[in-house]
C-alpha cells in the first residue's frame, strides 16, 4: 500500500533524525532514543507503518490524483516535515494525556521539531503565498482542539466531532501544500472534509481499543462518556464496556467506515478506496479476536457486579 | 445507586489494571488452586464477598475465566498492508 518511493521517503526522513538537532548532541541523543522507544519494535521507522502511515499516504495519493507520478523530492520534504510535526504533537499529547515523565524531559526539543516542521514549507512557499493561511488554520486547529479537549469532563458527539477528532488537523497541512503547489484549490476542501471524517473514525478506533488505558488515566473520551450515558443502574463503565460497549464501539466504526468509503469514492483515488477496504477488514478481524475474551470477562463482571438486564 | 459508588467488579478490575504485581499474585494463586491465597487477595481489596455462597461463586468464576482479566483492551494501530495490494 505504501508505494516504494513513498516508503523510501519515510526511510530517509527517519534516517535524517540524528541530524535534526544540529550542533546539539544531547538533544539528538534524546530525540533519537525517545523515537526508538516510542516504537514497539524499538525501530523508529516501524512506528510509521500501519494506520499512522495515512499522514504520508493522503498527500501522496492527492498528488497522484493530480498527476500520474508524484514529485518524489517534493514528497520527501512533506514527509520530513510531517515526521517532525508528528513528534511535536506526540510529545504534547503524551504530556497532556498521561503522567509522562520522559516527555517532560523532552520539552526543549519542541522548538527544534517545530523549526524542522516549518522549514520544508518555507522552502516551498513564499511568505505571501496563500498556503500560509491554510497552514495557520490547520495548525492552530490542532492546538485549539488539544486545549479544548482538556477542559472536557464528558465528551458528547458534537464535542467528539468538533474537538477530539480535530487534534490531528495538522495532517491537512501537507494536503494544502499539494493543492497550492499544483494550483488545485478545488481539491482541498473535499480531501480535508474526508480527512476530518477519517480522523473521527480513527479517534473512535483509539477510544474503543485503548479504553483501559484511558479509564486508568481518567481521560475523557467519547467512548467512555457514552459508557457513562448508556450504563445501567448499578453498572460500572468497565462493566458496560465488556458487556455491550465494545460491541457498540465496533458498530460505530462499521457505520463510520461505510460513510468513509462513500466519501472516498468521490475523491477518485483507487488507492484510498483499497486502503479503507483493508483497514475495515483488519479492524473486523482484530475485534473478532478480542470478542471471546470480552465475553468471558463479561461473565466475571456479572458475578461481581450483578445488574438488571432490562 | 449513589454517584461515586464503586462496585466490587470495578474495584477488582481497577486493581488488576493498576497493579501488575497484584494481578500476577492473583493469577498464580488461581492457577495453583490456592483458594486461601486467592480469597485473601480478594478480601484485601474488599471484594471477596460477604456470604459463603457469594465467596464460592466469585472464586469459581475467577478460576473459570482462563483469560487475563485485563486482556480486554489493546492499543491498535493496524499492520502494514501487503505490497501486493498496491496498484
Amino acid at each position: 500500500m505504501l508505494d516504494r518511493p513513498l516508503s523510501e521517503c519515510v526511510d530517509r526522513a527517519i534516517a535524517l533524525l540524528p541530524y535534526a538537532c544540529r550542533d546539539a548532541p544531547a538533544s539528538t541523543e534524546a530525540l533519537v532514543g525517545w523515537a526508538a522507544r516510542l516504537s514497539p519494535t524499538g525501530r523508529a521507522r516501524d512506528y510509521f507503518d500501519g494506520g499512522r502511515a495515512v499522514m504520508f499516504l493522503l498527500p501522496w495519493w492527492l498528488e497522484k490524483r493530480i498527476r500520474p507520478v508524484p514529485d518524489v523530492r517534493f514528497q520527501e520534504l512533506l514527509v520530513e516535515s510531517t515526521v517532525s510535526a508528528y513528534y511535536f504533537v506526540r510529545i504534547v499529547d503524551n504530556l497532556m494525556d498521561e503522567d509522562a515523565a520522559e516527555e517532560r524531559g523532552l520539552l526543549p526539543l519542541l522548538g527544534i521539531l517545530h523549526a524542522n516542521f516549518t522549514r520544508a514549507y518555507a522552502r516551498l512557499f513564499s511568505p505571501d503565498d496563500p498556503f500560509w493561511s491554510h497552514f495557520d488554520r490547520h495548525w492552530n486547529g490542532t492546538a485549539e482542539a488539544a486545549i479544548r479537549e482538556k477542559t472536557l469532563t464528558e465528551v458528547s458527539l458534537d464535542d467528539f466531532i468538533a474537538i477530539a477528532a480535530r487534534k490531528t488537523s495538522g495532517v491537512k497541512i501537507p494536503l494544502a501544500a499539494v493543492c497550492c503547489r499544483y494550483d488545485r484549490p478545488d481539491l482541498l476542501e473535499p480531501w480535508c472534509a474526508f480527512y476530518d471524517r477519517f480522523a473521527c473514525w480513527h479517534q473512535m478506533l483509539d477510544d474503543t481499543f485503548d479504553w483501559v488505558n484511558d479509564l486508568r488515566h481518567g481521560n475523557a473520551t467519547y467512548f467512555l462518556s457514552e459508557g457513562h450515558r448508556q450504563k445501567r443502574p448499578g453498572e460500572s463503565v468497565s462493566g458496560w464496556v465488556v458487556r455491550r460497549g465494545f460491541a457498540w464501539g465496533i458498530d460505530q466504526l462499521a457505520a463510520g467506515m461505510r460513510d468513509l468509503r462513500e466519501r472516498a469514492a468521490q475523491l477518485e483515488s483507487p488507492e484510498l478506496a483499497r486502503f479503507l477496504e483493508y483497514r475495515e477488514a483488519e479492524v473486523r478481524e482484530h475485534a473478532r479476536e478480542l470478542a471471546p475474551k470480552l465475553n468471558k470477562v463479561a461473565g466475571l463482571a456479572d458475578v461481581f457486579e450483578p445488574v438488571d438486564s432490562e | 445507586m449513589a454517584e461515586g459508588w464503586t462496585s466490587d467488579w470495578e474495584k477488582l478490575f481497577a486493581k488488576c489494571v493498576a497493579d501488575p504485581d497484584y494481578r500476577a499474585r492473583l493469577a498464580t494463586a488461581l492457577e495453583n488452586d490456592d483458594d486461601t491465597g486467592a480469597r485473601a487477595l480478594l478480601d484485601n481489596i474488599g471484594v471477596g464477598g460477604t456470604t459463603d455462597t457469594v465467596r464460592s461463586v466469585r472464586l469459581t468464576a475467577l478460576k473459570d475465566l482462563r483469560v487475563p482479566i485485563v486482556d480486554v483492551s489493546s492499543e491498535f494501530h493496524g499492520g502494514q498492508p501487503p505490497m501486493a495490494l498496491a496498484p
